[in-house]
């Protein structure tokens, strides 16, 4: 075998593959420590991306006294909360299913710190991935100092998490790249457009889909067509980014092989130096 | 992480100083069992061969959680006692869950057959992880306990499982026998969710082979993932605490213990 298809294998294996690869789940958890950012509105709208590429999508509302998402998406969203461990069990049980359809968490702004300290404590990102689940954290950032200091210690709590910023131009003017720094994507956040202020009534009227939109374009403003098609672009990239981020163990285990060639080239003599250079994947 | 808690009997001898522990309280219900399985599953995680007998005879409490590794034994009978204590080098570590209201009577058994003086000389490693229950009762058993533990390791636990309290609103009562016993080491064991340990109970599996979601005889088993985190969790924190106290160090000390 290859030595690629060796890394995939034994990426497979350890269930850092990725899923869009392998047949997995990806699950998103969109969150924020404050309210009225935009999170329900990125979840219908990532929610209505995957239904869009034709794909089953199964979305969480925990916004207990707002069950916006499953007012919007009563077809997939379901309310969730994590206040007793029967309502967990509902909810992370559900989760960890394998079943290859994405899930989306939205998660309210209160629930913020119990819900990373219970997703720390029952282990679900060192556990997801050995189900080939792939959970992927879409933190909606502000311009507030308790934005900051809360990505941060997401960022610590989940080092080896898939923690992506997401700057929302409708409340964040300008990005501070200092302060959301990403491990992914070169620290470009993930970046919905502004929705024109002309929209906003017609996408928040219940019962409103972006689809439906996109299917009846005749009497819809093309400002819409032009921010969906941005927002959409957006998620793409954030798919190829998660994509690439599974594949980056097969680049690290070829710089090794290589490091380790060049080592023992070293400890033999002077030899070959350039050919150690090669990436060390047989095609 | 902690694996499932595996046959580990052992033809040969072992090298070092066999450890003994007895787990036990003069009162029902203070969770022996749990403790003991606790650290059947401590011992498994860190590869150190234990043994264990279950003095719940003849039904068995521990056996029932641990079935490969227990036997169930009479520990006031002269051959059971023979089965337990004449065969120490055989494993690393012998577990004893000492049925309740007998730790007092264990230990005088163990007095009077010459063990604890075995002890006393290095040649064998007792602990003694007495179980407390929020009685006074209870705390006076501590100083009963300790005059049988000279050269031996004495930890008084607290056992949170079942969220018992100890004295909380007068903790002048339970320093009081605390300061008594300056060598005694205080464990805590922190509360499990209810549904979760409940969980665990039905299953009849160490905590490690639940935590593993794997039946009894290793096939995959489809336990909630949350339950799984949550006895993951806990027996995490239950690690640390034996950590705490350099469990693991004391039993693979090689040296005598003078």
């Amino acid at each position: 075998m290859s030595s690629v298809n060796d890394a995939i294998s034994s990426e497979t294996d350890s269930g850092r593959f990725h899923s869009e690869v392998n047949g997995g789940t990806p699950v998103f958890f969109i969150c924020s420590p404050r309210p009225r950012v935009g999170k329900t509105l990125i979840a219908r709208l990532l929610t209505e991306f995957f239904l869009f590429d034709g794909r089953s999508v199964v979305a969480f509302d925990t916004s207990p006294n707002d069950a916006s998402l499953s007012r919007y998406l009563p077809d997939c969203a379901i309310p969730a909360t994590i206040s007793d461990i029967k309502s967990q069990m509902a909810l992370f049980d559900r989760l960890m299913i394998n079943d290859t359809k994405p899930k989306i968490v939205d998660l309210a702004t209160e629930l913020f710190d119990p819900f990373f300290l219970l997703m720390g404590n029952i282990g679900f990102l060192e556990e997801a991935p050995k189900l080939s689940i792939t959970p992927v954290i879409l933190f909606v950032a502000d311009g507030q100092p308790i934005s900051t200091k809360a990505y941060e210690q997401v960022w610590r709590r989940f080092p080896g998490s898939l923690l992506f910023p997401v700057h929302n131009q409708a409340t964040m003017a300008v990005w501070h790249y200092g302060h959301f720094p990403t491990r992914h994507a070169n620290g470009v956040p993930l970046r919905i457009p502004c929705l024109p202020w002309r929209l906003t009534g017609a996408v928040n009227r219940r019962g409103f889909s972006f689809i439906k939109c996109l299917d009846t374009p005749v009497d819809l403003p093309t400002e819409l067509y032009e921010w969906l098609d941005r927002s959409f672009l957006a998620f793409r990239e954030l798919q190829l980014c998660i994509l690439m981020e599974n594949f980056r163990p097969l680049f690290t285990r070829g710089r090794t092989q290589r490091d380790a060639r060049s080592g023992a080239q070293e400890a033999d003599g002077p030899g070959r130096k350039g050919a150690a250079t090669e990436l060390s994947v047989d095609m | 992480m902690h694996k499932p808690v595996e046959r580990l009997k052992s033809e040969v001898t072992v090298e070092g100083t066999p450890t003994v522990i007895l787990v036990g309280a003069d009162k029902g219900g203070v969770g022996k069992t749990t403790v003991a399985r606790t650290l059947l599953d401590y011992l498994a995680a860190n590869k150190l061969a234990a043994r264990a007998f279950d003095t719940e005879a003849p039904k068995g409490t521990l056996h029932r959680f641990h079935p490969d590794s227990t036997d169930i034994v009479d520990v006031m009978s002269a051959a059971d006692q023979i089965k337990i204590f004449d065969t120490l080098t055989t494993s690393e570590v012998t577990v004893v869950d000492v049925r309740a209201g007998l730790l007092l009577t264990t230990l005088g058994v163990l007095r009077d057959i010459g063990f604890l003086d075995v002890v006393k000389n290095g040649d064998v490693r007792l602990m003694v992880f007495h179980i407390l229950g929020p009685s006074i009762a209870s705390l006076e058993e501590i100083a009963d306990t300790a005059r049988y533990l000279n050269g031996a390791h004495h930890f008084l636990v607290k056992n949170f499982i079942n969220n018992t309290t100890f004295f909380d609103w007068d903790p002048a009562t339970y320093n009081g026998y605390f300061k008594k016993i300056k060598e005694a080491a205080e464990l805590a064991i922190p509360h499990l969710n209810e549904l979760a340990n409940e969980q665990v109970e039905l299953a009849s599996l160490p905590f490690g082979t639940f935590i593993a979601n794997r039946t009894a005889n290793g096939d995959p088993a489809s336990y909630s993932f949350v339950l799984r985190g949550y006895v993951r969790h806990w027996l995490s924190k239950v690690s640390a605490e034996y950590d705490r106290v350099g469990l693991r160090d004391l039993v693979e000390a090689k040296q005598k213990v003078a």
